[in-house]
């Protein structure tokens, strides 16, 4: 009796999916509602994404396609299915002002009160840093911003803003491609938050073989103003690692942060013997003010 | 007792024909994966080399490695019988056969319903004997694997008969049993590598029967060697006289066909969260991947029947049997768990555990029905039917994309993407449908679709070697295929795709247009 409670209630629970998909009205209905909602709409899980991003343009935009730094979003939106009880959880970083169902799909709004304001990042859609400059073994990169931001060294190393795969989700970032060892020194002049703010620095590898590797593929090293914030080997297992430095507020007017980022592959990484791509770090670096 | 023979032959038969009329209805529908493609060129090589054969077979000798050299990895066996289906069409590939193609592997997991349904109703009474028939060929992944011109399914079905012809040889060696054991385990070792760890598993199962007693006579010792023996000299040589790549040096190529299998290369496989595609896969991957791909009740009955299986029957036929189907059941998930096995990818390569599972299940029902009271036992259909329908009902709901489909009470394909667990591979699923929505004259970039295979199709559309020279693009959803997405935004398509082929939601295929 007891199996055969468990195959009737299997075979409901099968048919109970069946009938809990979302339908074409349901996303007509989810369109018809966000589709000209100007703040920005994500998938509450990756899988949905696709089919979010065919149904609703908005969740097709470039800055979203890509899961996005959501640290300056003061308002956006979650899309999820009913079926995922985590998407109505609490958020640290936001609370939830609208709940709108669409028959399968549930549609979020979160406010973040504590949204900062972008004044510098290496995101070409955002506000640029006050200077750029590429130093490789003591020779002057290439810099040019007509495609997005791009630097060629001397040694064919390149660094280009563009998306890559990280920990198997799409991100925006500056991608570092280089077949040596030869660091690259990047030298930003970024304007600083009067308000203060922080200085958010992620780095990941675009590549799951790598990661399956598990080698420590980056020597990163940050200079802030000629003091060291980091220096250490990234390794892949750390996912899109995130850095936080807090930026005091300051009364000085024109005041510039010095960041010098020095970027070297580790030995392993580009092994000759090695069947795999070479892999690619990739970095994304935003400067946040408080708002006021 | 004549008419209940033949009663369970026709019922067992009149399954088989169900299961086969089904797995023709969903052919056309199932995509052909990339594997699949490589077989299809094969046997439309080993066609045209049988016109030869029977036109002048003294040419055809010379002509072997010619036709025979293209996916050698791979025994003839299945794709010869599927040769027999088509017409030569000479090097002409403007139009694929597929259909016709996958009508012998088809053909032969409607023998395995058939085999499994007589096998069980046996051991086990009509009722049971059609539940564990219908229970193999509508598990989701079964079902899905039948259909293709592959040797999956057929390899499944080669074990089984290699297991039934060996039980009744151990239970009386003689010539008349030796045979039926020969030729079935030539017909498995020419469909598919797997058959060559048969003789040692069977061997374990036997003396694990007469293991601490019965022992064994003597003269019966001497009769199963002698006897054996032939059986396997009947076997290996069939096996070389059904696979003309080593008619010529056969020692040298079949080691190399073993050490490709050793050295087999890997497949991305995404379990619970990362991407494998170098070993060790983690050794849970077949137990967690059957345990989500099962009804629950499946597995609590082959659980349950594994356990009695394990107690020491008397009759020692009913023994062997019992070892056979545990040991069957149990090695090639327990292969595949070894940390320096290949990753060679998902649940098709443990799939010949199945109809031994299926078996051990049949067991426990049996088990349980004696322990019914005598006014239920006329419920048995209905109780039958009811523990039946869940594996149904998947199948049935997510046709054809049975590949990406996880069970009921595990939350479907969509709790299985929230876990990180793959969803389809070898770049066939959802092709048929995106083809019809997309007019002829677009030019398709094909991805993981084996290139060339796009003719196999009515709605089929010029192809493109690159995405730049692509209109439309096709992107499998696959962990390790993020990043041929983001090649794909990069070569100028529209980040909204164009259609998203879903089951029960989860994505399985994007098509994007530029």
């Amino acid at each position: 009796m007891v199996l055969l409670a468990l195959a009737i209630s299997e075979g409901l629970g099968s048919l109970r999916l069946h009938w809990s998909s979302a339908s074409t009205r349901d996303f007509d209905a989810l369109s018809a509602k966000l589709g000209q909602d100007p703040r920005p709409v994500l998938a509450h899980r990756s899988w949905l994404a696709p089919s979010l991003k065919a149904r609703l343009p908005a969740a097709a935009r470039a800055n979203i396609w890509a899961a996005p730094d959501r640290s300056h979003w003061s308002e956006f939106w979650t899309v999820g299915h009913q079926s995922d009880p985590e998407h109505l959880l609490e958020r640290p970083d936001a609370q939830a002002i609208e709940t709108i169902n669409f028959g399968a799909l549930v549609a979020r709004r979160w406010k973040n009160p504590k949204a900062q304001r972008v004044i510098a990042s290496l995101n070409p859609s955002l506000p640029a840093p006050t200077s750029i400059r590429a130093l490789q073994q003591g020779q002057a990169c290439k810099i040019s911003s007509r495609k997005g931001l791009t630097i060629r060294c001397p040694d064919q190393s390149r660094m280009q803003w563009g998306l890559a795969e990280i920990n198997y989700e799409p991100r925006q970032c500056l991608r570092f491609t280089s077949n040596t060892l030869n660091p690259v020194v990047l030298l930003l002049e970024l304007p600083y938050p009067k308000r203060g703010g922080e200085l958010r620095l992620r780095a990941g590898f675009s590549d799951f073989n790598a990661r399956l590797r598990s080698d420590a593929a980056l020597q990163l090293q940050v200079l802030q103003d000629q003091e060291v914030w980091l220096d250490r080997p990234i390794s892949d297992a750390q996912g899109w690692a995130l850095w936080q430095r807090p930026l005091p507020p300051s009364t000085q007017t024109n005041k510039q942060l010095q960041l010098q980022i020095r970027l070297q592959l580790s030995a392993s990484s580009t092994s000759p013997a090695s069947f795999w791509r070479p892999i690619t770090p990739c970095i994304d670096l935003r400067v946040l003010e408080q708002p006021a | 007792m004549k008419a209940q023979s033949l009663k369970k032959h026709g019922l067992a038969l009149l399954l088989a024909l169900l299961a086969f009329g089904a797995l023709r209805w969903q052919s056309p529908q199932t995509g052909l994966v990339r594997d699949e493609a490589a077989y299809i060129e094969s046997s439309l090589r080993i066609r045209s080399w049988l016109s030869i054969f029977f036109q002048d077979p003294g040419r055809a000798l010379g002509r072997v490695d010619r036709a025979f050299a293209y996916n050698h990895e791979h025994p003839a066996g299945i794709k010869l019988l599927a040769a027999f289906t088509v017409q030569d069409q000479g090097r002409d590939r403007s139009s694929l056969p597929a259909q016709r193609l996958r009508l012998a592997a088809q053909l032969l997991a409607a023998l395995g319903v058939y085999l499994l349904g007589l096998t069980a109703m046996r051991r086990y009474g009509g009722a049971i004997g059609l539940f564990c028939g219908a229970a193999f060929i509508t598990l989701p992944r079964v079902f899905y694997h039948a259909q293709l011109h592959c040797f999956d399914v057929a390899i499944a079905v080669a074990t089984l008969a290699v297991a039934l012809a060996f039980i009744r040889f151990a239970s009386s060696p003689h010539t008349r049993s030796a045979l039926p054991l020969g030729l079935s385990f030539a017909a498995a070792v020419s469909i598919k590598h797997n058959a060559w760890l048969l003789p040692p598993l069977l061997l374990v199962a036997l003396l694990w029967t007469h293991y601490p007693k019965p022992r064994p006579s003597k003269a019966q010792i001497q009769s199963t060697l002698a006897y054996g023996a032939l059986a396997l000299t009947l076997g290996l040589a069939l096996y070389w006289l059904c696979w003309p790549w080593l008619w010529h040096t056969p020692v040298d190529r079949w080691l190399e066909y073993i050490d490709f299998h050793r050295d087999h290369s890997y497949y991305n496989m995404q379990f619970l969260g990362p991407n494998y595609n170098q070993p060790p896969l983690p050794w849970s991957y077949p137990w967690v991947i059957t345990a989500v791909t099962w009804p629950l009740s499946w597995i609590c009955l082959a659980l349950g029947g594994l356990a009695l299986s394990l107690r020491n029957e008397n009759d020692p036929q009913t023994r062997l049997e019992a070892r056979c189907d545990v040991i069957l059941a149990l090695a090639p998930l327990v292969l595949i768990s070894l940390p320096s096995v290949p990753i060679f990818g998902g649940s098709k390569h443990w799939i010949t555990a199945y109809p031994f599972l299926c078996l051990l299940m049949g067991r426990a029902l049996f088990a349980l029905r004696w322990r019914l009271a005598p006014s239920w036992t006329k419920y048995t259909w209905l109780g039958l039917l009811i523990l039946w329908s869940p594996a149904f009902i998947d199948t049935l709901r997510s046709a054809p994309h049975q590949i990406a489909q996880y069970a009921g009470w595990f939350g479907g394909p969509r709790a299985a993407a929230r876990a990180g667990l793959g969803r389809a591979f070898w770049g066939g699923v959802c092709v048929p449908q995106a083809l019809a929505r997309f007019p002829k004259a677009s030019k398709v970039f094909p991805h993981d679709t084996h290139p060339g295979t796009l003719s196999a199709y009515p709605n089929s559309s010029p192809q493109a070697n690159s995405r730049a020279k692509a209109d439309v693009a096709f992107s499998f959803q696959e962990a390790h295929f993020l990043i041929d997405e983001i090649w794909t935004l990069e070569a100028g398509f529209s980040p909204s795709p164009a259609w998203v082929c879903t089951l029960d939601d989860v994505p399985l295929m994007s098509v994007y247009k530029k």
